[in-house]
């Protein structure tokens, strides 16, 4: 079976599962919508008609129009339901389904894929109008089937008049289909273009609005820059998109004109009378059926063949993406082991390579380390030398080329990954606050210990925010929010850090924004909190350490020295020299 | 050229001193004493509540900002690196022909001609990767060098530095800090920093302590003065030589 076939039957299939009342709902009011088509053009006019030329039973033609009129006003009572109502309501209940499911898979994304860029936009492709896709899907294969019905009917009825009409009929729904494909093409070239130029326009309209990025550009001279590449984007579209204008502006035209107006009412007239008249085979019914009805059978076609399947055709990349998505598997090798909360005895790390995927340049050429449990070390080298990214395969956020971790003696990829690393909490460089509670933020969970927010929050000297700590943090969506300096940011996010309890603390550079005395609390803290746990930091400012029990000196991807402060400073080699510079000022 | 001002507000209050052409000053404060608020006030970014800001004696209300803000050159602590190459990034503009030589230049002053040239497309590479797929991206600290690279290239007769170096290792600081210096001898330098050791080598320190000038002067005599800049400078000093006591 061709793919697009098979991806359709999972969407279809996908979406009946998991609603199959609205699936229902949804066909029952696309054939309800088609249908009338048949019954009021066609069936309708045949049968009244018939009854009045042979001036038979008047009353068997009150009761014919009786049962039209109770079928419209219930079809039409029962599809203006539906469209205000009952699609809303489900429509917010699919909306709510897929964010559950797309949102749970997303955060199990590899950071490596989102480095990848075709992966990425193909994930863009797959998340992005979801709900407005599926809808639209729904609805063309409904809407096919119920035109199927239709065009079904209404040709049994134009055969018991006359075979000719249906032929007319196909003649005229070919020549509209035939610049159908021609169409299609165009259509998504066109829009193809729009999605890279709208998320390059989606970028320079966040640089223009947003407060960060306007302070900078206000005290800066990037304005005139950002708006002539925001200039040339959208000519550049414009541009690439005018020979798919004006070639759907010309089929157009000859979709529209042809059919309607030279086959069905020029050619079908003639033929029609021509056998009223002169065969004697068509009845007055039969004529004005025919005539009347020919548009439904064309139009039911062409829905059926151009618009239906265009459509469902235009999901495809959609559902390719999005079957892509809810299949991927991510790269980090892992088991099914769980580690035991009550245990660390420590971490060892042995040959560790990485190079970023794509990339041919090795970050990390042989990371040997042997951490212990309850102790205390400082990663410490030049700016790019591998330190950030060995902290994250550390914490498996990127799968290794080479080498292996064990965590409490078991190799790390036995282990199950959310398992793994749960045994640290972590603190990074780019660290994000979010718009929920500052208790919250700090707790990272929807419950939180009161007691134990307000108490990490005084020893961290936030004790000024301690006394509502249900109050959101920035003024996004809440305007009682709290907007907090960089300083006090930090200070929340170190919060995270005391008030979790895995046995492995990891910090990147906790203390770059704070001042002197901001530096001293937090030391003094951080002693505090880590007394029966393991530290793992990194940092510039070798007052926080000089205290560690086993110092790493990381250049090129490789430890060049470790040891205690004492000894590296013995050492005289980078560490001694970064030493030095930091104190020549306070001597 | 001067500059001169006093105002209240409810972040800062009675602030008046002035910044004379050529000068280098370091403003000093612990995190929330204003040192941000008083840059953005400079800048024209916000308005004082009470009091007056001149440049060259005249209020800068009658100046038009966009062309007052062009006197200056600024590095904020949240500066933004944008999604265009290298060098438009420093240049603000697209780099017309041969001025990849100046781009390369100013790349050398802060240390990162060799980590650009590594660049698939050296300097003309695009920074995010979400565009081009052959963009990179930068560690913390090289894009601080970057930003710092930007002020060098605008050329502007005041620069402001919020906090540049908080990324850097102690050499790249150093290195930076250096470079910095020579690239703006004839300039007028404003720098905020919470680190003694760059405060040092300013003409003027400008001490803030919550919201007001707490102390004025250089470093030898603020030390003297054993007030708020020595307190804060003993404090940092303690923690490089002794503090057995605190054990991390």
């Amino acid at each position: 079976m061709k793919p697009y076939k098979r991806n359709t039957i999972f969407m279809f299939c996908w979406i009946a599962r998991r609603m199959p009342c609205y699936t229902m709902q949804y066909f029952l009011y696309a054939m309800l919508t088609q249908l009338s088509m048949f019954i009021g053009n066609v069936l309708l006019l045949k049968t009244m008609t018939e009854i009045i030329i042979s001036r038979e039973n008047g009353i068997r033609a009150v009761y014919v129009m009786a049962v039209y009129v109770v079928y419209c006003v219930s079809s039409n009572l029962y599809r203006a339901y539906f469209k205000e109502c009952g699609q809303k309501k489900a429509k917010e209940r699919m909306s709510a389904l897929l964010h559950k499911e797309i949102y749970d898979r997303a955060v199990k994304v590899d950071l490596a894929d989102y480095d990848n860029t075709k992966f990425y936009q193909a994930f863009l492709l797959a998340i992005d109008d979801a709900e407005n896709q599926i809808d639209r899907f729904l609805n063309a294969i409904t809407e096919f089937i119920s035109c199927a019905c239709n065009v079904a009917l209404t040709s049994l009825v134009f055969l018991s008049i006359d075979y000719g009409v249906l032929l007319f009929a196909v003649f005229a729904a070919a020549v509209t289909l035939l610049p159908h494909k021609r169409i299609m093409e165009l259509k998504k070239g066109r829009k193809e273009k729009e999605k890279s130029h709208e998320r390059k326009r989606q970028y320079f309209f966040h640089c223009f609005y947003l407060k960060d990025y306007l302070k900078e550009i206000q005290t800066g001279g990037m304005e005139g820059l950002l708006l002539e590449y925001d200039g040339e984007n959208n000519r550049d579209y414009l541009h690439a998109v005018e020979k798919e204008n004006r070639g759907l502006a010309g089929l157009n035209i000859i979709q529209n004109v042809l059919p309607e107006h030279v086959i069905m009412n020029f050619g079908l007239c003639g033929y029609l009378l021509y056998k009223v008249f002169i065969a004697g085979t068509v009845t007055a019914a039969g004529f004005i059926a025919a005539f009347n009805g020919i548009n439904v059978l064309v139009s039911g076609l062409y829905r059926m063949l151009g618009f239906c399947m265009g459509q469902i055709k235009e999901n495809e990349i959609f559902i390719r993406n999005f079957r892509g998505f809810l299949d991927y598997r991510s790269a980090i090798l892992h088991g099914g082991k769980k580690r035991e909360d009550h245990e660390f005895t420590g971490i060892q790390i042995k040959g560790l390579h990485f190079a970023y995927p794509g990339k041919e340049a090795e970050v990390l050429s042989g990371i040997w380390m042997d951490i212990s449990a309850r102790k205390k070390i400082a990663i410490v080298g030049r700016n790019g030398c591998g330190k950030t990214t060995f902290v994250m395969n550390l914490l498996r956020l990127y799968q290794a080329s080479a080498g292996k971790i064990y965590l409490n003696g078991i190799e790390a990829e036995e282990y199950d990954l959310q398992s793994y690393r749960g045994a640290f909490v972590s603190l990074f460089q780019d660290y994000k606050l979010f718009a929920v509670s500052i208790a919250e933020n700090i707790s990272m969970d929807e419950e939180y210990d009161e007691e134990k927010v307000k108490y990490v929050l005084q020893k961290e000297g936030l004790g000024e925010i301690a006394g509502d700590v249900s109050r959101t943090v920035y003024r996004e969506f809440d305007r009682d929010g709290i907007e907090l300096s960089g300083g006090q940011m930090q200070r929340l996010a170190i919060g995270r850090v005391m008030y979790s309890s895995a046995p492995v603390m990891v910090l990147d550079e906790p203390s770059s924004a704070l001042d002197a005395i901001e530096e001293k609390r937090f030391n003094q803290a951080i002693a505090e909190a880590s007394e029966n746990r393991t530290v793992i930091f990194i940092s510039h400012r070798l007052t926080t350490v000089r205290m560690a029990d086993i110092i790493y000196v990381i250049e090129d991807g490789k430890i060049l020295e470790k040891g205690t402060h004492e000894e590296l400073i013995g050492n005289h080699s980078l560490y001694e020299r970064m030493w030095r510079i930091q104190t020549e000022a306070y001597q | 050229m001067a500059f001169s001002y006093t105002n209240e507000k409810t972040v800062l209050k009675n602030i008046s001193f002035e910044i004379r052409k050529g000068e280098k000053i370091a403003i000093v404060g612990e995190n929330g004493s204003g040192k941000s608020t008083l840059v953005k006030l400079l800048l024209g970014l916000y308005d004082v509540s009470r009091g007056e800001l001149l440049w060259n004696g005249k209020n800068i209300k009658v100046y038009d900002p966009a062309a007052y803000r062009k006197n200056f050159a600024v590095v904020l602590q949240d500066f933004k690196i944008f999604g265009v190459s290298t060098a438009e990034n420093i240049l603000e503009r697209r780099a017309a022909r041969g001025e990849e030589r100046k781009v390369r230049d100013i790349l050398k002053y802060v240390g990162m001609d060799r980590r650009v040239d590594r660049l698939s497309e050296g300097m003309h590479t695009v920074l995010m990767r979400e565009f081009d797929p052959n963009g990179e991206g930068l560690s913390g600290g090289e894009k601080q060098k970057l930003a710092i690279a930007r002020m060098i290239a605008r050329d502007a007769p005041v620069v402001i530095l919020d906090e540049p170096s908080s990324a850097l290792d102690p050499i790249a600081e150093q290195e930076v800090f250096q470079s910095m210096f020579r690239a703006c001898k004839d300039k007028t330098v404003l720098f905020i920093t919470h680190r003694m050791s760059i405060a040092k080598q300013a003409d003027q320190i400008i001490v803030l302590h919550r919201g007001q000038i707490a102390e004025e002067g250089k470093h030898e005599e603020l030390l003297e003065r054993k007030g708020v800049y020595s307190a804060m400078f003993m404090a940092q000093k303690e923690q490089y030589q002794g503090g057995a006591d605190e054990t991390i």
